[in-house]
């Protein structure tokens, strides 16, 4: 059965020269031309899901960077620029002047 | 001599020329077919947050931009989604901001003694990948020396020395502290007898560094003050982390590791919901709490009470009383983020 099934590949994707008849109809031609465009449309979309295919492959074995370094690098990250900072109490009036503007922001978006 | 003339003549017919075309034709669809089936067998099965996804979900609206119809179809997508992916009943919540109620916290980093339960308790209640590779947590706490924060300490140093900004103070009385000290320490107990502690979360900023620079606004100010995420509108760009002079964000590098025993089911669309590989998450004062009325669950575990929560636009709120009476400072409030998470000592 997979013989046949073979074979039967075979003849669509390659007809017999021998058949071809310079006195077909016009009809027979179009027909022929129309088969051999699906057959390409079809050996084109192959190829191109099988490149694509291979290409996913290929990418995917590229070695990526250790997981847990980006995570930890992400969780680390600026710890020297916060370090070195100095943090300045808010005096009475920094506190009060923000309070307010913070509630006036609040009222002119609502 | 003639077999040779033969072969020749036969060489140069059309029928072989039309044979290796046929030869390479052929050779050419088996490769194409054999590759497709190479490909599809080879293909990593799908993440399990992205398996179920659905055409609808993936081409969904910014979540401002929704009208109430499309986000409750969103959140039912979502719930059916959870629920089926983590084997219980999942919800997921979209309530908006409360009326009136502009969020503040604030932290005494005199009472806090480093145990970190705030960061376990994050972990667990906003859903966050966790496992060794995957671990994200959005509070982190950094261990400083002991004596850094007192006054006379800086004065008896002299001043000046280094010039650099200063806010608030004068040359002759400065009143600033320099930290200097390290994240993830690892202590066998808490507090360690040299050595304060410094929670760091997103600072909820009324002008957020990082929704300025959102190239698709899926990050943005909730009017109740919280700075929120929408992760299915999230390309991944990291322009946000890059962004936040706090480096509070987290970036999802992979798939997040969520057992779905520790799974916690209640969620909110803007908050606590599990995320995906390559979107940014962050601290949301635990919407899904905090607009029903609860604490955030940093604040609840707290066991020295460090960590107050409260409405900036109420006077008698605990926040807003700890910023009339205590000494107050911001973190980098030289860049105008005004952030409204305050440190503060009795």
């Amino acid at each position: 059965m997979l013989k046949r099934s073979i074979a039967a590949i075979r003849q669509w994707l390659s007809p017999d020269p021998g058949a071809r008849n310079p006195g077909a109809s016009r009809e027979d031609a179009l027909r022929a031309s129309r088969r051999g465009f699906f057959r390409k449309a079809a050996l084109g979309a192959a190829s191109v899901s099988g490149a694509a295919g291979m290409a996913k492959v290929v990418v995917d074995s590229v070695p990526h960077p250790d997981q847990k370094e980006l995570y930890t690098k992400d969780a680390h990250a600026g710890e020297q620029e916060l370090a070195e900072r100095e943090y300045v109490l808010m005096s009475d009036r920094e506190k009060r002047e923000m309070v307010q503007s913070f509630v006036d922001n609040y009222q002119d978006q609502s | 001599m003639s077999k040779l003339n033969n072969k020749q003549n036969n060489k140069n017919s059309p029928a072989e020329e039309v044979t290796r075309r046929d030869f390479l034709r052929k050779a050419g669809a088996y490769s194409a077919a054999s590759l497709t089936g190479a490909a599809m067998l080879l293909s990593p099965k799908p993440a399990r947050a992205t398996k179920n996804v659905t055409w609808a979900e993936h081409f969904q609206k910014n979540y401002r931009l929704m009208t109430d119809e499309e986000k409750k179809e969103a959140i039912d997508r979502l719930v059916k989604r959870y629920s089926e992916e983590f084997g219980k009943t999942v919800t997921v919540d979209d309530a908006p901001a409360m009326d009136g109620v502009l969020f503040g916290y604030a932290l005494n980093i005199q009472k806090c003694i480093g145990c970190r339960r705030c960061v376990k308790a994050c972990v667990a209640e906003n859903n966050q990948s966790r496992g060794d590779k995957q671990q994200i947590e959005w509070i982190r706490v950094m261990r400083l020396e002991k004596g850094k924060f007192s006054e006379k300490d800086r004065d008896d140093g002299g001043y000046p020395q280094d010039f650099g900004i200063q806010v608030g103070g004068n040359a002759y009385k400065p009143a600033g502290v320099v930290l200097e000290g390290q994240h993830y320490y690892e202590a066998d107990k808490v507090p360690e007898k040299d050595a304060f502690y410094l929670p760091m979360q997103c600072m909820q900023c009324e002008k957020p560094p990082c929704v300025k620079v959102c190239p698709v606004r899926t990050t943005y100010r909730d009017p109740d003050g919280i700075v929120v995420i929408d992760y299915n509108w999230c390309i991944g760009c990291r322009m946000c982390i890059g962004a936040c002079p706090y480096w509070a964000r987290r970036f999802n590098w992979g798939e997040p590791d969520l057992p779905a025993e520790e799974m916690n089911p209640k969620t909110h669309y803007l908050g606590n919901r599990p995320r995906m590989k390559g979107v940014v998450e962050k601290c949301t004062f635990c919407v899904q709490r905090t607009r029903k009325g609860r604490w955030t669950g940093c604040v609840e575990v707290c066991p020295v009470g460090a960590r107050k929560l409260g409405n900036l636009l109420d006077p008698e709120s605990d926040v807003r009383k700890i910023l009339a009476t205590k000494k107050v400072f911001r973190l980098r409030a030289d860049l105008n983020t005004y952030p409204k998470f305050f440190y503060f000592m009795d």
